[in-house]
């Protein structure tokens, strides 16, 4: 996520530590960072999950008829790319967008706005969509759930606004 | 041979140190200090525990609907299967927010050069397509399941579930291995100390935070536990608007609830219907009889009114349904023990009720297993909450039996064969 180019960022780790700002990975180092050490615990883990990843695999390649493998794994790998390759940089873009342009003490509720809302939103999709609605089963998706996101959306936009409110109170003397 | 590889090395190392520079440029762009190990590792922590929650839980309604030989799921607690269902699907659902947190929060460590140091370094990136591919897999799958939306599922829901959980929860016990040392140091304060605290200033600010959870000055925004409280704010909002349709106080806030355990036909839900199940025909044919034989010494058939006239039981039970969903009912009607001994089938019988529904359909019969065909309160229930069973949810006859999930409990039965 990119500052704002008139916020540069002071912050600066110490030399030899780690630095927060960049994921943590560490740029000077006397001994292994405790992410790169791989002893006994970590070969026995390879070995027990790779035994689990293989009766998953078995699993789907067993079952032809029920689990057809082609399909769940395009599936599997195509939500890893649409995460890597779409979502997460679209977050980056709009958590970018709010620090670029929202006043200071709007970014904190903005991002948990955010935040919240988007949880609530993926979630409810497929409900607001109606996609599983039935004709003939009146007690399958029985809401209507875009009028009920609006609602659960509403409380978080209220309570981010009181954040927002208490954050520019406190911020009124620096302004002054 | 060392020739070509010191001229390999020569073109090469210049496309290596460039994309070295690269990354080392792609890496300073993530400014933000939530892209940090210490959220990371604590968010790890939290996902480890939902994912394997949801592992065992999930392990156990599998079993559950599918019980191999050597499992039976108890007949008491009558609400076990109601709290191992209701635990898969809620952990599963606030895992959403935690599981796209944590993949944001990572996600500068998907630039690394070079992108493999060592052969355990390959193990460790390559055990995460399964790992994070499997994570999402199931969660979206998990919610496409329960809003009863199967298009973007063309391959059997239940068996491609289970196995994608295998191989997740392989890619996680390996992750776990290699994070394991650094987890601990986060837990320990260690590498908290080398970072600086959660929520304390960047080393070189100072420290004067004006909103709760805010950064200090220098960097508006969001800082780590303010982060944590928001993503887990998520997850408590779905909790709380989804929860209510498995616990009974919570059911006014279940406004994002696929079901609403009070709405359908006798104030409980249905999941396939007698049109659906297209069996309105027989259900309501004036001949309709019951046949119970197989291994017993008088196999006999029953009328409805035969049936309406034998001793009847009544019954508080819970119908629970592996997407989630479960409400209690007063079911009333024929107890299955003593319909039993009524045909002189032998003691610790095992039974398998068929419905009038075609064979071919899925989960159209299924076995009761020895215990639970000797419990009095497993019924061939001809009533619902004081009323004739309406035909949606197995009029003429249905079994229900404590502690089995809803697929298990068959409707519009024909036939009960002792085996």
């Amino acid at each position: 996520m990119a500052p704002p180019r008139d916020r540069p960022v002071t912050a600066s780790p110490p030399e030899g530590t780690a630095s927060p700002l960049e994921g943590g990975n560490p740029t000077t180092e006397t001994a292994p960072p405790a992410d790169e050490r791989h002893g006994v615990v970590f070969w026995v883990a390879v070995v027990a999950g790779w035994t689990a990843i293989g009766i998953g695999l078995f699993g789907v390649f067993d079952h032809p008829g029920s689990a057809n493998a082609f399909k769940v794994f395009r599936l599997l790998i195509g939500l890893n790319i649409v995460n890597d390759a779409l979502v997460v940089p679209t977050l980056l873009l709009m958590a970018f967008l709010v620090r670029r342009w929202a006043p200071r003490w709007l970014i904190v509720p903005a991002e948990v706005w955010f935040i919240m809302s988007g949880a609530v939103a993926v979630y409810a999709y497929p409900l607001v969509g109606g996609f599983g609605k039935s004709k003939v089963n009146p007690s399958v998706l029985p809401h209507n759930y875009a009028h009920d996101l609006l609602i659960v959306i509403g409380c978080i936009t209220a309570f981010s606004a009181l954040l927002a409110l208490r954050s520019w109170r406190r911020a009124l003397p620096s302004r002054g | 041979m060392a020739r070509l590889q010191n001229r390999l090395r020569r073109v090469t190392a210049p496309i290596g140190a460039r994309a070295e520079a690269e990354v080392s440029r792609i890496h300073r762009r993530f400014h933000s200090p939530l892209h940090s190990e210490w959220l990371a590792a604590v968010m790890g922590i939290v996902l480890g525990v939902s994912f394997s929650v949801c592992f065992l839980t999930g392990m156990v309604d599998y079993l559950a609907q599918h019980p191999p030989h050597w499992f039976h799921l108890p007949v008491h607690p009558i609400n076990l299967f109601r709290v191992t269902e209701g635990v898969h699907v809620l952990t599963g659902i606030a895992a959403i927010p935690l599981l796209l947190a944590k993949l944001w929060v990572v996600y500068p460590n998907f630039f690394t050069y070079p992108p493999v140091r060592s052969v355990a370094h390959a193990l460790e990136r390559l055990s995460l397509v399964p790992l994070v591919g499997g994570a999402l897999f199931e969660l979206a799958t998990g919610v496409a399941n329960i809003s009863y939306w199967y298009s973007p599922m063309p391959f059997n829901f239940t068996t491609a579930h289970l196995y994608v959980a295998w191989i997740t929860i392989g890619g996680l016990i390996v992750h776990i291995g290699a994070k394991l040392s650094l987890t601990r140091e986060v837990v320990s304060g260690r590498h908290a100390e080398a970072l600086g605290a959660p929520g304390a200033p960047l080393p070189g600010t100072e420290n004067s935070v004006s909103v709760p959870g805010a950064e200090p000055p220098g960097r508006p925004g969001l800082n780590r536990r303010g982060f944590l409280a928001a993503v887990g704010g998520g997850a408590g909002v779905l909790l709380l608007t989804v929860a209510g349709e498995t616990i009974a106080p919570l059911r006014d806030l279940a406004i994002l609830a696929p079901r609403n355990p009070t709405i359908g036909p006798q104030r409980l839900p249905v999941n396939k219907t007698a049109v659906g199940a297209r069996v309105i025909e027989q259900a309501l044919s004036a001949d309709y009889r019951l046949v119970v034989d197989g291994k017993c010494r008088h196999p006999r058939s029953f009328s409805l009114d035969e049936l309406r006239s034998l001793p009847q039981r009544g019954a508080g039970l819970p119908i629970e349904c592996v997407e989630g969903w479960s409400a209690a009912a007063t079911w009333r009607g024929v107890s299955l023990p003593f319909l039993l001994e009524m045909v002189g089938a032998p003691e610790g019988s095992q039974v398998m009720v068929e419905s009038i529904e075609s064979q071919s359909q899925l989960y159209s019969n299924s076995v009761v297993d020895s215990q639970h065909a000797a419990d009095r309160d497993t019924l061939l229930a001809l009533e619902l909450n004081g009323e004739v069973l309406d035909l949606d949810h197995g009029f003429p006859v249905r079994l229900i039996a404590p502690d089995r999930p809803g697929v298990l409990q068959t409707k519009w039965l024909r036939h009960v064969i002792v085996l």
